[in-house]
């Protein structure tokens, strides 16, 4: 009874709120969130405040790249320039040689290096016995924890001329003459993909096998009820469950769409592979950070913003066209 | 309320009064005037270093921006070690302030934050440019005739290079000079199988080669069965480096008119890429010379793979017989490198080793530092022998070893009376080979960290040098033989130093160096002389793109300009 | 797995199972060679290791190295730090990135979107090295803990990957706690975070691994070296020879080579600097297996 009447009184206040705070317009329903999401709201005011001090202070920097930077001036004592970092860059002719080459490692890292992991997820949760899966699932994301420098080290000892596995090839025959795996081009960009897979498989499968640990138990049992096979659970329950993740990813991959690697080129690319590994980060450093000249590097990582987020937008809208899940 | 104040006041006053007498009374005597004692005037006591100690501490911060500070724990011993000692015999607090990260960020950030100490070093000549155009540094000229002349006259040639065009006086060079008979590259053969082969007369890079393959044919592989090479090479090494013994400056081919032609673009330059090529098509080039880091390079070389070396000195004796030594207890003196210069034919002179004079970092008073005139005193104080010993070397009359064991750590004594000598136990261990380097550290000298001027020139003496090691060569017979077989490859390259770097130079320089890292690689693996020339013609096209010409022009321009300085 | 027992073992299932567990077995023994390597390295002497040639198993067995390592003063501070570090950062980014998670995920909050796009912009745009650098400055986070913890508190991705995770449960739970007057807060800690474990171990192995690997920041903030990880003491030690081959002076340079460490020291640092965060995931994995049934939950 008790309950009913507090309802009551509750929907009368709620007609009374949407007198005074019209529905549809902006600043109604805001001011109607106000009050009914107080709560929310007070929670909200600390976030807001860390975000604007922490992230959005700082932004001024991007001004950076429409200026002369010198470290140790004001911004507005340097010498104002307009376009001329952006210009200077995309008119350089090395522009599409770096294009190129970040475009193809990352599109190789979105599509075989992003289906990895969650192929590895899924397998390893048809293992079955918990004292062999949790020692792999460990084990899977040890090479994260390898550093680049000492993984460079076996890079190298491994795919040398000298290297193990020409060594290997060598003795069964397969193979005549050492194949220069890294100072020929042409298989910089595959060794790339195959030693990030390599490094960052476990690591990045962590989020998937959360997310299919957090699968409702109860659907398997029914799923089993109707009949479906081993592989029928996977196919029609698991990854189902496990899409909205996926997508998540993917989006948020689509968005470092410019970005293909750094350490990874500094350590195992050389200076006969460079037209194949020289993308925009390791040439905005080169060019850039080292030299001091932030604002090259400012206006290039400024160009990489935008049109990661561009694409992030619009990943984002198709998924939502096609009723999955979005990020907002 | 009035009251308590007034009492407060009353008892500071009679606390301040009762504070001067007994200051007086612990004065004691002394005729020390009272009250205008500036902060640099001394006591007139001398220390045996002919250090004037001041009355009040001489306190100082030091931001050292080199970055990529590592250290060991015998190093974090040496600077506290240090820092005591000044304090103790100096009276001298000089706090140093390391950094991790990368040096240019460092410097970078330490302008931008103006977060920096009385004293910045190891900073580049970019980041001494900005000190200065900010008006954060303060000019030196008014004591480079006064309380530093000894640093004025240690610099000698390269202060005006230094000096701006208005005799202000800003950047300091942190190390100047050079040892100027000491080879820094050379060639190297094994002296053991040099000497089977009936050690034949090598004067030319042919001849050079003929006895590594004679030595080769000999020895094909190693101990343990792998195929052996005449040289291998790894990433910091380059034409510019190697093409010294084709009669090239640092890549420059300079005619008596002093025109410069960069080396790719040079008859020097292609003889010394047939070369290597004649090594690579022969089988002999390690197939990884150009990948290797220096560790992958000093893993074949400890492994006996490599016959001869063409680079630095030091690398076939660190990662040769040093690791043989301690490896192998049948090691005899003679498995080892030993190094010898040779020129071509067509080249005039082999100029090998380039001296640069100037440095690559240098010191700065800032706008921070409260007594300017007390720090450069001091820095002059490091120009004097004693003062690079000190600085270099280490503490004098040795320190305890920190792992306990009571042993004491000595290289060199000083006495009451300001006379000093090596100590003759650490000579004779120098010559060994038996010192041990990593103790040394806890001296406070030889990591290099504290110094803030120095020169690399032998002393006047003639005999002591920063680095005791390379000291008493006519003692050490293999020194010997490298300072004998090199005379007359070393030159003076310090007009090639480039001190204006703007950031298009940068880029351009940047740019060029991209360009040979991809294409002269390629040429020394061609398979034939007509691969070889179309691949030369690729990387002269590569260098073209890149903007050779306009960076030939500015590197011709400022060696001129340095030559007339 | 005891809940999906009943499936029955056929023939097919056979043939899968034996794949799989190949697979399994050629990928561990992947993904576990190189740190074996490194292990060996580690127990080898210094100057026999500059040979190169050790894989699995060290060819002149020596503690030294793990003795020079122990004895290293800075590593022991530097742990401390690196634990303090992980268990409050991680611990205080867990909580808040989950709350904010929660927030951007209730349907009906009408700010939701609005600090979705807030925190998705910072994911794109930053301010870059030098005004963060000014701002840490400005702040007085300069050689403090604080600087570690603080700026780290939210981040967009987590956000995403709580709210990806808080929208997958039922709404109609939250709302008829709501409807029973429970606060915000209490929906947030006593419903959402026990329903939300793997997330909440997902997130903590995520950000206490990026806890304990970080170095960058470290190496700008931690300017007296009070508050050294130790990641940045590993950091300094690999990079040590590249640093070092900077160096201009050829005398220097050959000077400085002899203060260099071995391989095999580089190597017992990083099994020292390793091993304990490896722990971390054993120890949540117990979160990830077993599932949620989400069925008793709802009755």
């Amino acid at each position: 009874m008790k309950h009913v009447l507090k309802e009551e009184t509750k929907t009368g206040r709620k007609q009374l709120l949407s007198e005074k705070y019209p529905h549809g317009t902006f600043r109604g329903e805001l001011l109607r969130s106000f009050r009914r999401d107080r709560q929310l709201w007070i929670l909200c005011i600390p976030i807001i405040i860390w975000a604007l001090i922490f992230c959005y202070y700082p932004m001024y920097g991007v001004l950076m790249s429409f200026f002369d930077y010198i470290p140790g001036k004001a911004l507005w004592e340097c010498q104002f320039v307009g376009l001329k970092h952006f210009r200077s860059f995309l008119t350089n002719p090395i522009f599409f040689r770096l294009l190129r080459n970040t475009l193809a490692m990352s599109l190789l890292q979105l599509t075989i290096g992003f289906i990895a992991p969650v192929v590895f997820a899924l397998l390893l949760s048809e293992v079955k016995r918990p004292s062999l899966k949790k020692p792999i699932q460990t084990i899977s994301y040890l090479p994260h924890f390898i550093s680049w420098v000492i993984a460079g080290s076996m890079v190298y000892n491994l795919l040398s001329s000298e290297g193990t596995l020409n060594n290997i090839l060598l003795h069964f025959g397969v193979i005549d003459e050492y194949i220069p795996f890294l100072t020929e081009g042409k298989y910089y960009w595959v060794i790339y993909l195959l030693v990030n897979i390599w490094k960052g498989i476990g690591w990045s499968a962590i989020i998937y096998l959360s997310a299919i640990s957090g699968v409702d138990q109860g659907l398997y049992e029914a799923g089993v009820l109707d009949g479906l096979g081993r592989f029928g659970l996977v196919w029609h329950i698991t990854l189902p469950s496990i899409r909205p993740t996926i997508i998540l990813m993917f989006i948020l991959g689509i968005g470092s769409l410019l970005s293909a690697g750094f350490d990874y080129h500094l350590i195992i690319g050389n200076a006969s592979t460079m037209a194949y590994w020289d993308v925009f980060d390791t040439y905005t450093y080169r060019y850039g950070v080292q030299e001091g000249y932030y604002s090259m590097s400012t206006a290039v990582s400024l160009m990489k913003s935008v049109i990661g987020f561009i694409l992030v937008l619009t990943a984002n809208k198709i998924s939502k066209r096609f009723g999955e899940s979005a990020i907002f | 309320m009035k009251k308590m104040s007034r009492f407060v006041s009353l008892l500071l006053t009679a606390g301040l009064c009762l504070s001067s007498f007994s200051a007086c009374g612990a004065s004691n005597g002394s005729n020390a005037p009272q009250g205008d004692a500036s902060a640099n005037q001394g006591t007139g006591k001398v220390n045996a270093f002919g250090w004037e100690i001041p009355e009040k501490t001489l306190k100082f911060t030091v931001s050292h921006l080199g970055g990529n500070y590592a250290p060991d724990e015998n190093t974090k011993q040496g600077l506290k070690n240090m820092h005591d000692y000044l304090l103790k015999e100096f009276n001298v607090d000089m706090q140093v302030e390391m950094t991790s990260g990368d040096g240019a960020e460092a410097q970078n950030l330490a302008l931008a934050s103006g977060e920096y100490g009385d004293v910045v070093t190891a900073i580049s000549y970019a980041s001494a440019q900005k000190f200065r155009d900010q008006g954060r540094a303060v000019d030196l000229s008014p004591y480079m005739n006064d309380i530093a002349s000894n640093v004025k006259k240690v610099m000698g040639n390269v202060y005006g290079m230094v000096e701006e065009d208005d005799g202000s006086f800003y950047m300091l060079p942190r190390s100047v000079g050079a040892v100027e008979e000491l080879p820094d590259l050379c060639a190297a053969l094994r002296y053991d199988e040099y000497q089977e082969i009936g050690a034949p007369k090598i004067e030319t890079p042919e001849d050079y080669y003929n006895a590594i393959k004679q030595i080769l044919q000999l020895h094909p592989t190693n101990a343990l069965g792998e195929k052996r090479y005449a040289l291998s090479l790894y990433e910091e090494e380059y034409p510019e480096i190697l093409g010294g013994y084709w009669g090239l400056k640092q890549g420059w081919d300079i005619n008596d008119q002093n025109e410069m032609t960069y080396w790719a673009f040079s008859d020097a330059g292609y003889e010394m890429t047939q070369w290597f090529n004649q090594i690579y098509r022969d089988g002999n080039l390690d197939p990884d010379a150009f990948v290797n880091t220096f560790e992958d390079w000093g893993v074949k070389c400890a492994n006996e793979r490599l016959v001869g070396n063409v680079g630095y000195w030091w690398t076939v004796y660190n990662k040769g017989h040093e690791v043989w030594q301690k490896n192998n207890p049948d090691w005899n003196e003679n498995q080892r490198y030993f190094h010898l210069g040779f020129k071509s034919e067509n080249a005039k002179q082999a100029t090998i080793t380039g001296k640069n004079h100037l440095g690559y970092a240098y010191t700065m008073i800032t706008d921070k530092a409260k007594d300017p005139e007390g720090i450069m005193k001091f820095i002059n104080f490091m120009s004097t022998d004693v003062g690079m010993a000190l600085f270099n070397w280490g503490i004098p009359n040795g320190v305890e070893d920190m792992d306990g064991s009571g042993n004491i750590i000595k290289n060199w004594e000083i006495h009451e009376d300001g006379t000093w000598e090596f100590d003759p136990d650490a000579k004779q261990a120098f010559l060994d080979n038996t010192w041990d380097y990593s103790k040394e550290f806890q001296l406070g000298g030889s990591s290099s960290i504290l110094y803030l001027f120095r020169t690399c020139s032998r002393w006047d003496d003639g005999e002591f040098c920063i680095w005791p090691n390379q000291c008493w060569y006519e003692e050490n017979p293999w020194k010997q033989m490298m300072i004998e077989n090199l005379e007359g490859t070393i030159f003076d390259a310090t007009p090639l130093m480039v001190l204006d770097r703007t950031p298009e130079f940068s880029m351009m320089e940047n740019s060029i160096k991209d360009a040979w890292g991809q294409f002269w690689p390629v040429c020394v693996m061609s398979a034939s002389d007509a691969e070889l020339e179309s691949n030369w013609k690729a990387l002269q096209d590569a260098l073209k793109a890149a903007g050779i010409d306009a960076y030939t022009q500015i590197m011709q321009e400022n060696y001129l300009h340095n030559l007339g300085q | 797995m005891e809940k999906v027992a009943y499936l029955k073992d056929t023939t097919g299932r056979k043939v899968f199972n034996f794949f799989n567990g190949l697979f399994m077995l050629i990928f561990t023994v992947l993904m576990v060679f190189p740190f074996l390597n490194i292990l060996a390295l580690s127990f080898n002497e210094g100057s026999d290791a500059v040979r190169g040639g050790i894989y699995l198993w060290p060819r002149v067995f020596s503690l030294a190295n793990y003795e020079f390592v122990f004895s290293n003063s800075d590593l022991w501070r530097g742990f401390w730090v690196s634990v303090l570090r992980v268990v409050v950062g991680t611990t205080t980014a867990v909580i808040c990135n989950a709350l904010l998670g929660y927030i951007v995920s209730c349907r009906r909050f009408y700010g939701r979107k609005f600090m979705r796009i807030l925190f998705l912009v910072t994911m794109y745009f930053s301010g870059g090295l030098i005004p963060t650098y000014l701002l840490m400055v400005r702040l007085g986070f300069m050689n403090t803990f604080s600087v570690y913890i603080i700026p780290g508190l939210f981040s967009a991705y987590y956000m995403l990957l709580a709210s990806s995770y808080i929208q997958g449960l039922p709404e109609s739970m939250l709302e008829s706690a709501r409807i029973d007057g429970a606060s915000e807060l209490v929906v947030f800690s006593k419903i959402v975070l026990p329903l939300s474990l793997p997330m909440l171990a997902c997130l903590a192995v995520y950000i206490g691994v990026g806890h304990w690997n970080s170095w960058f920041d470290v190496s700008l903030y931690s300017r007296n070296g009070v508050w050294d990880n130790l990641q940045i003491i590993l950091y300094r030690l690999l990079n040590q020879a590249d640093a070092l081959s900077k160096l201009m002076d050829a005398q220097e340079l050959s000077q400085a080579m002899r203060s260099i460490q071995p391989v095999t020291m580089r190597a017992a640092t990083t099994v020292v600097v390793v091993l304990p965060i490896i722990m971390i995931y054993p120890f949540l994995q117990k979160y990830f297996v077993g599932g949620i049934t989400l069925g008793a939950v709802k009755g």
